[in-house]
């Protein structure tokens, strides 16, 4: 997928739990096309599928359907970044590092799994969260030696 | 909805619950409800079935875990079958393996629950 390099791909979905199945396979199929492995793969899945909850359970209301959870994803040469952002209220980006710390332990919580998971599963992560701009999780994960770039 | 669940009450407290689809955050108030239902009939221990479950993401694992606190709260458990790799990954990542135990086989989970003495 060489030829690829620099493409993007976006969805926009409304903020509804029916609509998480689409964005990570309309993900996975991307990174297939890319020639990662199935293990990445499925790593990739996860890490949007949870992106996606989070943007839905503390996004927007799913009442207000215009606001939409939007999924960039950016094919370069050496892996996929991918980016999904809600326009919601925002949250302290450190008090997830926390909750995500805490879930790894005998405390975990179920709201902290989420984001261990995209940390775990992702080579790169990223989190921004303000009151105007709504939260921000940008991703990458970056083709391994192997891993087809054709 | 892309998840089946199927129940079956095998012994005095003892529900095998198999999970075949996707686990997630749509799916995942279907499951919730359904482990919810059996444990409040008393049925505190619980084998869940998951050799079928091809996606399960924290929502997945958070009803397990709250399955979990509810059955201890009852003097029960929860014991998971034969996770796929996938799942047994998520399960490792958030140090879930240490919580509950894990079977090759439905059978050998009810075996373990029925003659383990977990029923005094």
């Amino acid at each position: 997928m060489a030829t690829c390099t620099g493409c993007h791909v976006e969805l926009r979905l409304p903020n509804r739990p029916e609509f998480v199945a689409v964005a990570r396979l309309t993900v996975a199929a991307v990174a297939c096309r890319m020639g990662f492995d199935v293990s990445a793969i499925e790593d990739i899945k996860v890490a949007v599928g949870e992106a996606c909850t989070n943007a839905i359970e503390h996004g927007v209301p799913a009442e207000q359907c215009a606001e939409m959870v939007t999924i960039a994803c950016r094919i370069a040469d050496d892996g996929l970044s991918i980016t999904v952002h809600d326009p919601g209220v925002g949250f302290e980006p450190g008090a997830a590092a926390s909750a995500a710390h805490a879930a790894g332990t005998a405390t975990l919580t179920e709201g902290g799994l989420g984001l261990l998971l995209i940390q775990a599963l992702m080579d790169d992560v990223e989190v921004t969260s303000t009151p105007d701009d709504g939260t921000r999780v940008r991703m990458v994960k970056y083709l391994r030696a192997g891993e087809d770039r054709e | 909805m892309n998840l089946e669940v199927q129940t079956r009450c095998v012994h005095e407290h003892v529900a095998v619950v198999a999970f075949s689809g996707e686990i997630d955050v749509y799916t995942s108030p279907h499951a919730r409800a359904v482990l919810v239902d059996l444990l409040e009939k008393g049925y505190y221990h619980l084998v869940v079935d998951l050799r079928r479950t091809d996606y399960l993401d924290s929502t997945g694992l958070g009803l397990l875990k709250g399955a979990l606190v509810r059955a201890q709260e009852q003097g029960g458990s929860v014991r998971l079958v034969a996770p796929p790799p996938k799942v047994q990954k998520l399960l490792e990542v958030t140090y879930l393996v240490t919580v509950f135990p894990i079977d090759a086989t439905e059978q050998d989970a009810i075996a373990h629950l029925t003659q383990g003495g977990t029923e005094s």
